[in-house]
């Protein structure tokens, strides 16, 4: 048996048991060479394979986004968690000092509410709003339908991307220069 | 689990002689579920092509179920197994993605500084919205060849039950789901091909 076939079939129990894989991190693993040839593979496991029930928080997010409310919000309420505790959580998965509060609470309320554009968060940030809540990174769910159409959210701040928009009002308020928290939260992708 | 439905993926109701299939409501679809089902094997698909990365892969991911939510409630019947419309979807919604981003640097950037490795496709904006059309899944099937190319339109263009096209075709009932499953396994093939 390969390496390569190791990861695929390493991917394939992963999936099948729900335990989550990362398709990227596999990919990282196999030789530069390889990856093309361990995407297929693995991309043929899912199309295979019927997909695994979802976890009860994805159906309850996906149920809160076709009544067009934001699923991140639904998530946090169903499990009784305050916003003030998810960003003083969030701050401290991230590593930031307690100074920086007030910015992760602007950036976390955008992000709950689905205005905050996806493609500018770290993946720092999706895997720590995940670990915060309690749920997998691949099942979290952070806009839901209509957040990007025009007039959804009041925009724009733009950053490096053009399309990382923050929501003005909110961004102007923010005391001090751009910092790690901004780059954390607008500076992706990666 | 809060609770588990089947997957109802095609309820066709048109018989031999209908001109149309009819669409689906957003009911028969189970909308909920399929879109729970598929909402992690979807991020799998698009981190395993390596093309996008960080946000970019949400924002991808956030797009292809714009669009199958806004399809599906819409009335869209899928002319393809729910599974294989949806990483069809994803693998279009990718190549637009990657197109537009590359766009956006050939704006920004003077001619001649472009990334030799990621060239603009201007084809995937054509493609975007071909999923529902009978052309494009007439020439999957016709891929497929003579048997199972002729169970496959039967079934999901014509709308007849898999025990009707196995009478249609003078084979058991049997034989029609073992060619079904392998025509779909086919088409999954090239799905993962195409996602490369």
């Amino acid at each position: 048996m390969t390496h390569l076939d190791r990861l695929a079939r390493e991917f394939r129990r992963q999936y099948l048991d729900g335990a989550h894989p990362d398709a990227a991190e596999f990919l990282d693993r196999a030789p530069q060479d390889d990856r093309q040839e361990l995407g297929q593979r693995i991309r043929a496991i899912l199309a295979e394979e019927p997909p695994p029930d979802p976890a009860p928080e994805t159906l309850l997010m996906v149920q809160a986004m076709l009544r067009g409310q934001p699923p991140l919000l639904e998530l946090r309420t169903s499990k009784g968690m305050t916003r003030d505790q998810v960003v003083t959580d969030l701050r401290e998965e991230l590593g930031l000092e307690p100074a920086k509060e007030q910015r992760v609470a602007v950036y976390y309320h955008e992000l709950e509410n689905g205005q905050l554009p996806l493609a500018g968060i770290r993946d720092r940030v999706f895997d720590a709003v995940a670990k915060v809540m309690g749920v997998a990174r691949a099942s979290l769910m952070l806009k839901g339908p209509g957040a990007d159409d025009p007039g959804h959210a009041q925009v724009v701040f733009a950053r490096a991307e053009p399309g990382a928009q923050v929501s003005l009002d909110a961004v102007a308020a923010l005391p001090g220069d751009p910092d790690e928290v901004d780059d954390l939260f607008t500076g992706g992708p990666g | 689990m809060l609770y588990r439905r089947p997957l109802r993926i095609l309820n066709p109701t048109v018989r031999k002689g209908s001109p149309t299939a009819p669409s689906l409501t957003r009911d028969e679809y189970d909308l909920d579920h399929v879109v729970a089902s598929y909402w992690e094997p979807v991020l799998h698909w698009i981190r395993s092509t390596g093309r996008v990365r960080g946000g970019e892969v949400e924002e991808v991911r956030q797009e292809v179920f714009l669009r199958v939510t806004r399809e599906i409630q819409g009335g869209m019947r899928y002319r393809l197994p729910i599974g294989a419309a949806i990483y069809r979807i994803t693998n279009w919604t990718i190549q637009g993605y990657v197109a537009r981003a590359a766009g956006r640097r050939e704006h920004e950037q003077p001619v001649g500084d472009m990334p030799a490795h990621e060239p603009v496709d201007h084809g995937a904006y054509d493609q975007i919205d071909q999923v529902g059309q009978d052309e494009v899944v007439e020439a999957l099937f016709r891929r497929l060849g003579d048997r199972e190319g002729t169970l496959m339109t039967m079934h999901y263009l014509e709308g007849l039950e898999l025990s009707e096209v196995a009478e249609a075709m003078g084979i058991t009932a049997n034989n029609a789901h073992q060619i079904h499953h392998r025509a779909k396994h086919r088409i999954h093939g090239w799905l993962v091909e195409e996602g490369t």
